[in-house]
């Protein structure tokens, strides 16, 4: 497990520091400039921050959005692993299904999510569906990258004794390839569920969205708000935190042989 | 290492499974089971572009959205207008109520105010002009909206000519209208500021006066020794803004007319961006023409200091305003030019029609949908309808209820 | 007696794009039970080639290979280990050890799994470790553990590639004798592919030595000193230079 050492609270203050010195350079921008629509106050983004179950202009409030947002990204990263893991895998270890499937992984692979909304809506209509949709075209390629790193970095050696003790082709990929490759593929799935929480906002933009913290930001923008925009920057920021401390928390606990094998 | 015919079948399988689970899911009905007694719809924010196509796949029911998007959707079949502003409740509220105004933001106003006043001259002329010149202005409008090409629909295509027709039938272009009493800046009033509300005390009646003055010749503007440069914003997609494509199009006209004109930069550019306000042949302003995507969106970059006024719907700008936005109204543009579309198919013929169909479906557990813009006059406009229709509005995919004054 | 292993003019060329490397030309060998053999020779002469063709990992393009059947059930005829141990680093050193046992191949069951373990625990003195991960372990005591992987499975042949070459002058020692004493125990036949002559010397019953590449074997010598054999010894000395000589191809004085 995890424990928390005085070198660890060290650590943290340093971090804090900075984010200290930020916050102090912004409000004192903020006070400079004296204009809501270029720089809101702290004072203002935090009066927003501080009542998360408020209604926020009238509409649902910041836990709520957040929670809509969360379902979305949740359900479009897991889709995506759901996906990529298996194929990661084949491609991974297969030199045939390389051979077939590369080139097209390597053409739609720099796509940006945001390139496809035109065509979310066409096919899965206004919703949550094509929000979900965005959403695993940018989450989908960073897991399959490093599924099929993983797999072809797992060393040769492995699957040789795997070999050398009779295992089968199966057997090789369940007790070898897979445990020897998730430390990579763990990566991916860190990678990607920041680049899965970054396209949420995005997605939002897609008509037929009503909830969300894209949305919220749209909305707010419309309304000239700009310190709601801060606020969902900020609840955002600190989701995407949470969920790499979760990775890093994993990797420790799971993986802590990587790279000393 | 060869490839392993087990595992590449069973990741097949379980590709094909998740597939066949994800459409499974899209095509399950996303509304639950009505308990409430007061009937509901659903309203979905989306982009003007989208909603006709939005309704040709019935994904929505209908749409409120101004021109020429609606007689587009009529004349490419896919959709008719039921009901215009006027036909909405509460009665007579939209029939003479300033759909589009110029706004600019009040240090312009301060520090150049006969450039300030200009515009307004110039816009109040242009107005003139397209009432008097219809033809001409809509000629302008449709290359201006839609480029040189023909309009693509989902049957074939339309000449934009005919779509300009039905839309500026739809529309009054008139500089002395109020601006609405907007139920969402009363809402977003109550939530954020506890001063009082008042459309009329946005407006800056002193620049239309002034404008007023150099059009009949009873003043003389003065150019500022710093020529400034002005950003102006505008949605390029609208037929509201009419007399903004006619005032610099058709710019020869008022030259000699007035003696001051706007005059593009490039004169053989469908939607001139750079252009000079001239008077007396003299350079008085750089007046930049930005198009945008959104109301709401050029009156937060009017408070960013990055447009310095902009052609706009009357709401936004109040919404705006209400909140603090340091701009103010200078005058109206139209009104009307808006339409509530639905289906072809739909059984509905009037807004009393709709309000019953609305409840029919409601009570069937599948209510209507609507779709407009986020903080647009048409969102007002259908929101306040329904608040006077007693039926609930909840927007489009959650359960949220929102609330109205 | 019979031979456990007898190899038949093995035969092996690796073909690249360009060029045909032939690295076996006709190997002969027989081993017989409870043997252990060396294998030395010029390096890079197909030695490891041919312990990967026995073992499966590699088919020959000629000859035949034939072991003795009666092997009891839950068994390979032939382990192997390698130069680097290559433990699994997510598994504890018991489940790296029962890896072989847990597959289809084997079907051994679970109680018969927990004894055959405890049992190698103890041969190669890894008990307090049972629960370590590799990476908590030397190198010497990683080899250890693969040499446990690989009799778990209960094979008539061990097959050794350089297990110790990378391990220092006293861990050798004390794993040449482990390698005596399981040879002992367990009546297993190991053939070690080395280069070095002390270590040949010392635990080999025969040496057998390739020729430079392609390879054939170019002499087979016996080393019938009994055990525990002392390397200071004269006898012992004479047979690591003749061995050596050997090797190098190098006439006798």
């Amino acid at each position: 497990m995890v424990l928390i050492s005085k070198q660890d609270i060290l650590n943290y203050s340093k971090g804090l520091a900075v984010i200290l010195l930020i916050l102090v350079i912004w409000e004192v921008a903020a006070l400079v400039i004296q204009n809501n629509y270029i720089l809101p106050t702290l004072g203002a983004i935090f009066a927003v921050l501080l009542h998360p179950f408020a209604p926020v202009l009238g509409g649902e409030s910041l836990i709520d959005n957040m929670l809509v947002s969360l379902k979305e990204v949740l359900l479009g990263f897991f889709c995506a692993a759901a996906f990529a893991i298996p194929i990661g895998l084949l491609v991974g270890w297969s030199t045939e299904a390389r051979a077939y499937f590369n080139p097209v992984i390597q053409i739609l692979r720099p796509v940006p999510p945001i390139a496809w909304m035109p065509f979310a809506i066409a096919w899965f209509g206004i919703g949550i569906h094509s929000v979900v949709f965005i959403i695993i075209m940018g989450a989908f390629f960073p897991i399959l990258i490093n599924t099929v790193d993983g797999v072809q970095g797992v060393r040769r050696r492995w699957t040789e004794v795997a070999m050398m003790l009779h295992a089968t082709q199966f057997e090789q990929v369940r007790t070898v390839v897979v445990p020897g490759a998730l430390p990579v593929i763990w990566t991916g799935l860190r990678v990607s569920f920041g680049v899965a929480w970054m396209c949420v906002v995005a997605a939002e933009m897609l008509p037929g969205t009503s909830a969300g913290l894209g949305f919220l930001i749209m909305y707010a923008y419309n309304l000239g708000q700009l310190q709601v925009i801060g606020a969902g920057m900020i609840i955002i920021g600190l989701i995407g935190l949470c969920a790499d401390t979760i990775f890093r928390a994993g990797r420790s606990r799971f993986f802590s042989w990587q790279g000393r094998e | 290492m060869k490839g392993p015919k087990p595992i590449f079948w069973f990741i097949i399988v379980g590709c094909v499974l998740l597939i066949l689970l994800f459409l499974l899911l899209h095509f399950s009905s996303p509304f639950a089971v009505q308990e409430d007694m007061k009937p509901r719809v659903y309203l979905l924010y989306a982009s003007a572009g989208s909603m006709p196509q939005l309704l040709n796949t019935n994904q929505i029911d209908s749409f409120i959205i101004w021109e020429p998007v609606v007689a587009n959707a009529q004349l490419s079949g896919i959709g008719k207008m039921i009901a215009t502003p006027a036909d909405l409740p509460p009665p007579g509220k939209w029939e003479n109520t300033a759909s589009c105004i110029l706004v600019l933001r009040n240090d312009v106003i301060t520090q150049y105010p006969d450039t300030s006043a200009l515009l307004s001259a110039l816009t109040i002329a242009a107005i003139n002009r397209t009432n008097e010149e219809p033809e001409l202005a809509e000629e302008i409008t449709a290359d201006w909206v839609f480029g040189n090409n023909s309009i693509l629909t989902p049957d074939g295509s339309l000449d934009p000519s005919d779509v300009e027709n039905l839309s500026f039938s739809n529309m009054v272009f008139t500089a002395y209208a109020n601006p609405p009493e907007s139920g969402l800046s009363t809402n977003a009033q109550e939530e954020m500021v506890s001063s009082g509300y008042n459309a009329v005390g946005m407006i800056n009646s002193g620049v239309a006066l002034r404008g007023e003055q150099f059009l009949n010749g009873s003043a003389v503007p003065q150019v500022p020794r710093d020529i400034p440069t002005l950003n102006i914003g505008y949605l390029p997609s609208s037929d509201n803004f009419a007399p903004l494509y006619v005032m610099a199009r058709d710019s020869p006209y008022f030259c000699e007319q007035y003696g001051f004109c706007l005059v593009p930069d490039d004169q053989d550019a469908t939607r001139p961006v750079q252009c000079t306000l001239f008077v007396q042949g003299e350079p008085a302003a750089y007046i930049n023409l930005i198009p945008a995507q959104s109301g709401g969106g050029i009156m937060t970059t009017i408070g960013q200091n990055a447009l310095e006024g902009a052609y706009v719907g009357s709401v936004p700008a109040e919404l705006q305003i209400v909140l603090g936005n340091p701009a103010s109204i200078i005058q109206s543009i139209n009104t009307g030019g808006s339409g509530l579309v639905v289906g072809n198919s739909t059984p509905v013929g009037d807004w009393k029609n709709f309000i019953n169909w609305v409840k029919l479906r409601s009570a069937k557990g599948k209510p209507v949908v609507i779709a407009t813009v986020q903080s647009s006059i048409q969102e007002n406009m259908i929101r306040d309808a329904l608040a006077y229709e007693n039926i609930s509005v909840m927007l489009y995919g959650t359960d949220f209820e929102t609330g109205y004054p | 007696m019979e031979p456990v292993l007898t190899l038949n003019t093995i035969t092996k060329t690796f073909r690249d794009s360009e060029q045909n490397c032939p690295a076996l030309a006709g190997v002969s060998i027989d081993a017989y039970p409870r043997e252990i053999l060396c294998i030395m020779g010029p390096s890079g002469c197909g030695k490891s080639t041919l312990l990967r063709i026995i073992d499966g990992l590699e088919q020959a393009d000629a000859g035949t290979i034939h072991i003795a059947p009666g092997t009891m059930a839950g068994s390979l005829s032939v382990a192997m280990v390698f130069q680097d141990p290559a433990l699994f680093p997510w598994l504890s050193i018991y489940e790296n050890i029962v890896y072989g046992l847990r597959l289809a191949a084997q079907k051994v069951p679970e109680d018969e799994v927990n004894e055959r373990a405890t049992a190698l625990l103890a041969l190669t003195h890894l008990d307090s470790f049972a629960h370590s991960y590799p990476h908590q372990l030397s190198g010497g005591m990683q080899q250890r553990v693969a040499v446990a992987r690989a009799l778990a499975v209960t094979p008539q042949v061990l097959l050794m590639d350089e297990p110790f070459s990378a391990l220092d002058t006293f861990t050798r020692r004390e794993l040449e004798d482990e390698v005596i004493r399981i040879r002992d125990g367990m009546k297993t036949t190991i053939i070690m592919v080395t280069h070095n002559p002390e270590e040949a010397v010392y635990i080999a019953d025969r040496i057998i030595i390739f020729s430079e590449r392609p390879a054939v074997v170019s002499e087979v010598l016996p080393v019938d000193l009994p055990h525990p054999r002392d390397p200071a010894g004269p006898e012992f000395i004479r047979i690591r230079e003749l061995v050596t000589r050997r090797v190098l191809g190098k006439p006798d004085p």
